[in-house]
């Protein structure tokens, strides 16, 4: 058994150290990254950095800080941690008083840009344990911190949700491996296809879920708090499709991260009033941005659109590097994958509707959990880059996704038939010894510069 | 005589059976799973025929499709549909197995384009309202069979196509326990009927079982195992292990034991709830089956221990999410309960793998003290 300390208890006491910040000066942020280890003093300039104004810190202090911290309170205070995949909706358990949702893949993420020793010591214990190398390390990283709270080393969650039966493999199947380890309450969904029928299995399956959540938790979800967790995701809808017009100029006024920051948000506090707050952040900076025409690079070069995830691994050196190489990441999967709408809700029965609604059509879900996963995904993204003019795409080819790396070809021909070239990269989103950053960088410029770039002055004749 | 039979339609893909019956003017679909309710189709006088990769370690073409990351059964077969030795079905029936065989449709949708794809829609947990939902699925697969091929599926005869099933069940339950005390067969044997019982029409199945079942093999070995896992159709695969001593007794695999031994037979109700009880709640021996861990672990121990085997060989495909993680935790749990277990991770088909797969088998057997 491993004697480290699992993810959730060392982030918890950083986050609660970047609490504590309030103004700084660049002097005083240098001296900070020289005290931290290379990732951590990467992820600090990343987050930081001028271009986002101060959604970057709120970021940190108000999302990241409070999701882990109110899942290690709740657990101090006898409340039920609910352990959630990236595609359920959170604002289902924030609408309960005596539950707090902590995210899975978050919690790699968290692991992969805070920690020194990044994800890996919680990835190589699962390995220890017979897990074989190929399964995602999105959440198995954290699953892998998870279970060393059978030794104490981490909060253990109180249940577990999953909503990636017919969709995602591996991540249903490490959680029922968590599940079953730990000896806690799965809550399983399970989608068949797009129709009707489909639909109707999904929604008794995830109603049946909420009554047997409320007999754990020990509480029926109060109809007001419910109601407004929805209106507060309808107000960050609104800013979400805000954010999302301001992405389509040209060069974007909208920062690489901000995608991030999104998702990021949508994983974890949609729902709450620190939600909005967040969104609200990132509209502001992105409109004042585009009156000032301000851009990092001298000009934009690729408007590009991941069409999974994208790298977790050292954002400063990959999300802040494209964007000053003049490399747009217009968005991914994780993020404009869902298409999220609005639900006007008054009765709890119609704020369920609506989450039901959401979760069936998140990130993930929508393509990979279709009747032909290729070209749901195909059309979902062709849709996305007529819509945001991007020139060029590129898919991250994490080795745990098989159900996208098995239709690549599908969207790849449908891409390159509607003239956006795909690039195919071959790495790990949460673990950099699979293929280094530098290799990254390297074929990004390669595409950009010999395919992109060309292509542009091609069409210009 | 009847044994070997069996292993030459275990051999090939387009069986005499399979020509006589097409030649007949019936239709033949392929399909992946043992989902598909046979029962349906049979009663169409269309024949369900299981694909399967039949040892084909060659998947060039089919790489360009899917991935290196994809399990190579999968490539193997949707290499089969590309070079044409599949050409002689007359449609598939897509299930979502798993992440890799849902994919495998998808390309061969992009590819090939055929006539007649249906998706019958398995789900993944086993409730009321998910028996249900299979319950109209099987409904939705007999008006599709109907319309495509222009036949009539009476309840009657799917009826009749169950009892048949069932004797088939029963039979094979039988061959399953003379294997278990002091086996005439080689598992070799064993795999090699299951192939051809999924690429047969059952009424042909029946009588080569029976005949096989007569016959008499001097059988040798150092160790009594069970085959758990993935799906395996490889006979040479099975052949090399038990020439090491190791002698598959049982399998509780999908092309094993698992698709017939805990297999409801007909009682009489409504013929579309009970083939989707029948159908949905055997498929729990399968890791695509969330929240039946335990039912599979019992059941491993439960053929082990009926079997009296001295250990339990997990195998799975690389890149297998499902199997790959199941049989960490089984290995574990089986380890904790006294049972003797070796995980074995191969590539489908490949010879290369042959040497290691030795040396793992030979030093599990001196584990064994055998």
């Amino acid at each position: 058994m491993s004697e480290i300390v699992g993810i959730t208890k060392r982030s918890s006491e950083i986050l609660r150290t970047i609490e504590k910040i309030e103004k700084y000066s660049e002097s005083e942020l240098e001296g900070l990254t020289k005290l931290v280890g290379d990732i951590q003093a990467h992820t600090i300039l990343s987050f930081l950095d001028e271009r986002h104004g101060d959604a970057g810190l709120y970021f940190l202090q108000n999302i990241l800080s409070k999701h882990v911290n109110e899942a290690v309170k709740a657990k101090e205070e006898g409340k039920k941690v609910i352990l959630i995949p990236f595609n359920f909706p959170p604002e289902l358990i924030h609408a309960f008083e005596n539950a707090v949702p902590l995210t899975t893949e978050m919690m790699s993420t968290i692991g992969s840009l805070a920690l020194q020793g990044q994800g890996e010591p919680y990835w190589d214990y699962a390995m220890s344990l017979g897990i074989p190398d190929y399964v995602c390390s999105a959440n198995t990283t954290a699953l892998g911190s998870m279970l060393t709270a059978v030794k104490g080393f981490e909060i253990a969650p109180d249940a577990m949700i999953s909503a990636c039966p017919g969709a995602c493999d591996a991540n249903s199947k490490i959680h029922e491996f968590v599940a079953e380890t730990l000896n806690v309450p799965e809550f399983m969904l399970d989608k068949m296809g797009d129709g009707v029928s489909d639909y109707e299995l999904y929604r008794k399956l995830f109603l049946n879920m909420v009554k047997e959540l409320e007999e754990f938790v020990g509480e029926d979800i109060d109809e007001d708090r419910i109601v407004k967790a929805v209106e507060n995701g309808n107000i960050c809808t609104e800013l979400y499709w805000e954010l999302h017009e301001f992405k389509k100029h040209s060069p974007c006024p909208v920062p690489n991260m901000f995608t991030l920051f999104s998702c990021g948000t949508r994983f974890t506090m949609w729902g709450r009033d620190e939600a909005i707050l967040m969104f609200e952040k990132l509209v502001d900076v992105a409109e004042k941005r585009l009156k000032r025409g301000e851009y990092p690079a001298e000009k934009e070069i690729a408007r590009s659109l991941w069409v999974y995830t994208g790298y977790y691994i050292d954002l400063y050196d990959l999300w802040i590097w494209m964007e000053n190489n003049g490399i747009t990441y217009l968005t991914d999967i994780l993020n404009s994958g869902g298409f999220p709408q609005i639900y006007e809700v008054f009765t709890k029965e119609d704020a369920l509707e609506a989450i039901i609604r959401t979760s069936w059509n998140y990130g993930m879900t929508k393509q990979m959990g279709a009747e032909n996963m290729g070209l749901k995904w195909t059309e979902d993204f062709i849709f996305l880059a007529e819509d945001l003019n991007a020139n060029c795409a590129i898919y991250c080819g994490h080795h745990a996704c098989k159900q996208s790396q098995a239709v690549f070809r599908i969207l790849r021909d449908g891409m390159s038939s509607r003239g956006i070239p795909v690039l195919r990269l071959d790495g790990d989103c949460w673990n950099k010894r699979i293929t280094p950053v530098s290799v990254l960088q390297e074929m990004i410029l390669d595409f950009v510069q010999n395919v992109v770039t060309k292509r542009r002055r091609r069409r210009r004749r | 005589m009847s044994l070997s039979k069996i292993h030459e339609i275990a051999s090939t893909l387009e069986n005499e059976y399979v020509r006589k019956w097409k030649s007949e003017g019936n239709a033949v679909i392929g399909h992946a799973c043992i989902a598909m309710p046979k029962e349906v189709a049979e009663a169409g006088r269309i024949l369900p025929f299981r694909l399967r990769g039949a040892e084909n370690a060659d998947t060039s073409t089919a790489d360009s499709y899917l991935s290196r990351y994809n399990c190579s059964l999968c490539r193997s077969c949707l290499e089969l549909v590309l070079n044409g030795s599949y050409d002689f079905l007359d449609g598939l029936v897509r299930i979502r197995g798993c992440d890799h065989w849902m994919g495998t449709f998808d390309e061969i949708q992009h590819a090939k384009n055929p006539e007649f794809m249906h998706y019958l829609k398995v789900p993944h947990l086993v409730n009321e309202d998910t028996l249900d939902f299979f319950s109209n699925e099987i409904k939705r697969l007999k008006e599709a069979f109907e319309n495509r091929f222009g036949v009539e599926i009476t309840e009657d005869e799917i009826v009749r196509y169950a009892k048949v099933q069932d004797k088939i069940n029963k039979k094979m339950r039988e061959f399953y326990r003379l294997r278990f005390k002091k086996s005439r067969f080689y598992g070799s044997d064993a795999i090699a009927i299951m192939v051809a019982r999924e690429s047969l029409p059952s009424e042909a199945f029946l009588p080569l079982l029976e005949s096989a079942m007569a016959e008499k093999k001097k059988v040798e070995y150092r160790a009594k195992v069970l085959l758990a896992g993935s799906p395996l159709d490889e006979i040479e695969l099975i052949r090399k292990i038990e020439e090491m001593g190791a002698l598959i007794v049982a399998e509780t695999t999908c092309f094993g034991g698992g698709s017939f031994w805990n297999m409801a037979e007909y009682d009489g109700s409504e013929i579309y709830e009970f083939l989707a009880s029948k159908y949905l709640n055997n498929l729990k021996i399968c890791a695509r089956m969330f929240g039946e861990y335990a039912y599979r672990k019992n059941f491993i121990k439960t053929i082990a221990e009926e079997a009296e085997v001295d250990g339990v060989i997990l195998q799975h495909n690389k890149f297998c999410d499902l199997f790959g993680i199941e049989n960490a935790k089984l290995r574990i749990d089986l380890e904790r309960e006294g049972l003797p277990t070796l995980v074995l991770e191969k590539e489908y088909a490949s010879t290369a793998d042959i040497g290691r797969i030795k040396t793992r088998v030979q030093a599990f057997l001196e584990r064994l003290k055998r």
